[in-house]
């Protein structure tokens, strides 16, 4: 389990599940793509509580591997600014067949993005925007009082 | 108690600093939630959605703070 801010690798990640006893491997990878609730997005830019994040990312595993026979499971996220097409988030399992090996790849990825203090801000023609807290979004009263602009 | 407090995210933007040090009276994470949208007015009325953690794992709302804790708001996460 790893948070970090250089280019993530499949074959990296693949290699921490790999064992004799699986004869199934599954992938995710989350990649950053091109639009957002119908906005251009050029660039998406990650940060994160590393130190929490990682300590998520195992308890998420440990948990995975608890619950499916024989699983076994990694990730590693990325950090700082993507591009389009760039992989935020990978996500590998291994078990001794392949249903096991999907199911326990679809929960750690479901579960890597329902709990893992990672953000992003998508970057646009149309400015700059947190991605999933609507009660951030600034408001003219808000404005009038803090001095910023965006 | 003394806490360590940091901010993440759009919740840093809003505090305007990413980590502080604050004196606490003491209680439960939600008696720490109303302390802390006093004390950073832009947070009150936002933090409905907003997790806490206590020393890098998430807390439930009666849990008791310690002296020495680090507190981190977590705004909902957008991992992936």
């Amino acid at each position: 389990m790893d948070v970090r801010e250089t280019p993530l690798s499949v074959d990296e990640t693949l290699a921490t599940v790999r064992r004799p006893g699986a004869g199934g491997l599954a992938v995710f990878v989350g990649v950053v793509r091109d639009e957002s609730a119908g906005r251009v997005v050029t660039k998406l830019e990650y940060s994160a509580y590393a130190s929490m994040a990682k300590k998520e990312m195992e308890r998420i595993a440990d948990e995975i591997e608890r619950e499916i026979e024989g699983a076994r499971v990694a990730a590693m996220h990325r950090v700082g600014m993507l591009e389009v097409g760039d992989a935020a988030v990978i996500c590998a399992a291994s078990a001794p067949h392949r249903a096991e090996a999907f199911q326990a790849c679809r929960l750690l990825i479901d579960r890597i993005k329902e709990r893992v203090p990672v953000w992003k801000r998508e970057i646009g023609p149309d400015g700059i925007e947190w991605v999933g807290w609507e009660d951030a979004r600034c408001t003219p009263d808000h404005h009038d009082h803090k001095g910023h602009h965006h | 108690m003394t806490l360590t407090v940091l901010y993440f995210a759009a919740v840093r933007d809003l505090v305007g600093v990413s980590e502080e040090r604050l004196e606490f009276g003491g209680g439960t994470i939600s008696d720490f939630a109303a302390f802390i949208a006093e004390k950073h007015e832009p947070l009150k009325g936002r933090l409905a959605s907003v997790r806490f953690a206590r020393n890098e794992s998430f807390a439930t709302n009666d849990e008791r703070l310690e002296d020495g804790d680090t507190i981190a708001l977590i705004p909902p996460v957008a991992g992936g």
